[in-house]
């Protein structure tokens, strides 16, 4: 589904020129949930922004189904970017508009042969009554959720997730975490989630690329925790945690 | 006191048709200008955020050629670029003095340039992962202006708005030098040319009344407009 062959971005940092992403292959199947993981600064965003042309390589092919990402030109490469949703650590939602206008966005510029609609993805991501409010109302949680209900108005073919639950706190990460799980079951699609967080990787993906300083140093497959362990509320959380009770 | 109130009113009287006719040749200028500062002033903001280093349609040339078109006409002291600009007044509308339709070139000009920053500095001021959530959508640039920045940045644009008309006042009262009038040539006129004292703080207050509405209007639609 997706492959990148030698890909590498070469910055002229201050210390001459430096490797961002450092010759890295690896391919993600159909319909997988692949993690990128890594510390700050490893290369594991701009990797994932080469999949949608939002950063370029300076060497290396990004192939994407039966697309050679940087072939195409500026019309073709906003049709291959239509079909991939993407959401983002700091939601990006347009303050100035409603959920209803913002979640609708994506329609308004592009056409789509079978989209859901504003109220069956507000419903889908558990904020079915708030499609007139604005997003400085709600919490970063909630403000998340907007941005999944967003990327998945279109039907996406692929989902990209630059670090969904790192502005947010334990407990709301579960809970996009789970809303992103259920969006993987209930329509199609090959999912890559970038995060430093080792416990969301865990809980949602099949296999995930380590990355240091630019390279690939590993593909893992995972294995997943056999109990579920998950708290009722913030006290029992700061019971077991400082407490071990 | 009776006295001296009731003297004043009747010279405001006596004044008032000359006051009201200076009113109307601001209200020209000012029309012109602030016609000149959407139409034409917001597309060159624009094109300065789009074209500068690292923007979605990064071009040397063009920004190279907008910006030092805005830094030329901000930087001359708008008296000598109203009188600079006289010989091309003349050309392509027949006269250059004693007209405000004639005043209104250099007030346009200097419109166009002072608001194309403003816009700029809005444009700059939206965070870039908006420009980035665009380009994710695969919006072309026009509905990256229409359905993303100028959203964004609209009760920024208005308020850099307001803040250009108050400019804008100002610069009109100087274009008595070329005959054009307005409510600045008027205080000038009479208060200064002939010590009618009186009369020419009368239009001072006049013109700081209007500043005063405008800004106050403006900021409530900023406000109104800011969802944020």
């Amino acid at each position: 589904m997706i492959n990148m062959a030698g890909v590498t971005k070469t910055y002229d940092g201050k210390n001459g020129l430096f490797n961002a992403v450092d010759n890295v292959s690896f391919k993600v199947e159909e319909n997988e949930i692949f993690g990128l993981i890594g510390e700050s600064g490893a290369g594991k965003s701009t990797l994932l922004r080469f999949i949608n042309a939002l950063e370029s390589p300076s060497q290396g092919k990004v192939t994407v189904g039966d697309i050679e990402v940087f072939n195409l030109s500026g019309k073709q490469l906003r049709q291959h970017q239509k079909d991939i949703g993407m959401i983002f650590q700091q939601f990006n939602l347009l303050n100035n508009k409603s959920l209803r206008e913002n979640v609708h966005l994506p329609l308004e510029l592009h056409k789509y042969e079978n989209p859901l609609t504003v109220e069956e993805v507000l419903q889908f991501v558990g904020l079915p009554d708030k499609a007139d409010n604005y997003p400085g109302q709600l919490s970063g949680g909630e403000k998340q959720r907007v941005g999944i209900a967003r990327a998945l108005i279109t039907r996406p073919k692929i989902l990209l997730c630059d670090e969904p639950t790192s502005a947010l706190d334990e407990s709301t990460t579960e809970e996009i975490v789970d809303v992103l799980k259920r969006a993987h079951t209930a329509f199609d699609m090959t999912m890559l989630i970038v995060t430093h967080e080792l416990n969301v990787i865990k809980s949602m993906c099949q296999r995930c690329a380590v990355m240091e300083k630019g390279k690939l140093i590993d593909v893992i497959d995972i294995v997943p925790n056999t109990h579920q362990k998950s708290y009722k509320s913030y006290h029992e959380r700061v019971l077991k945690v400082l407490k071990n009770v | 006191m009776f006295d001296i109130i009731e003297e004043y009113v009747s010279r405001v009287v006596e004044f008032w048709p000359a006051l009201f006719e200076s009113l109307w040749e601001t209200g020209i200028m000012m029309g012109f200008a602030m016609t000149a500062a959407i139409l034409l002033g917001l597309p060159l903001g624009t094109l300065l955020y789009l074209t500068a280093k690292g923007k979605p349609m990064e071009n040397i040339y063009i920004y190279q050629l907008s910006n030092i078109f805005v830094n030329i006409v901000r930087s001359f002291p708008f008296l000598l670029l109203v009188v600079a600009m006289q010989p091309f007044i003349r050309t392509i509308y027949g006269r250059a003095t004693g007209d405000p339709v004639a005043a209104s070139f250099p007030m346009m000009l200097i419109a166009i340039a002072l608001y194309a920053r403003f816009v700029q500095q809005s444009l700059l001021d939206v965070p870039r992962g908006v420009t980035e959530t665009a380009q994710s959508m695969g919006a072309s640039i026009s509905q990256l202006v229409w359905k993303f920045l100028f959203v964004e940045s609209r009760s920024s644009l208005i308020i850099g708005f307001t803040t250009a008309f108050v400019s804008f006042i100002s610069y009109s009262t100087i274009m008595g030098v070329v005959g054009g009038g307005g409510i600045g040539d008027f205080a000038i006129r009479y208060g200064y040319q002939r010590y009618e004292t009186d009369i020419m703080y009368t239009a001072i207050i006049v013109i700081i009344i209007i500043v005063q509405i405008m800004q106050w209007l403006g900021l409530k639609l900023a406000k109104k407009m800011d969802k944020r």
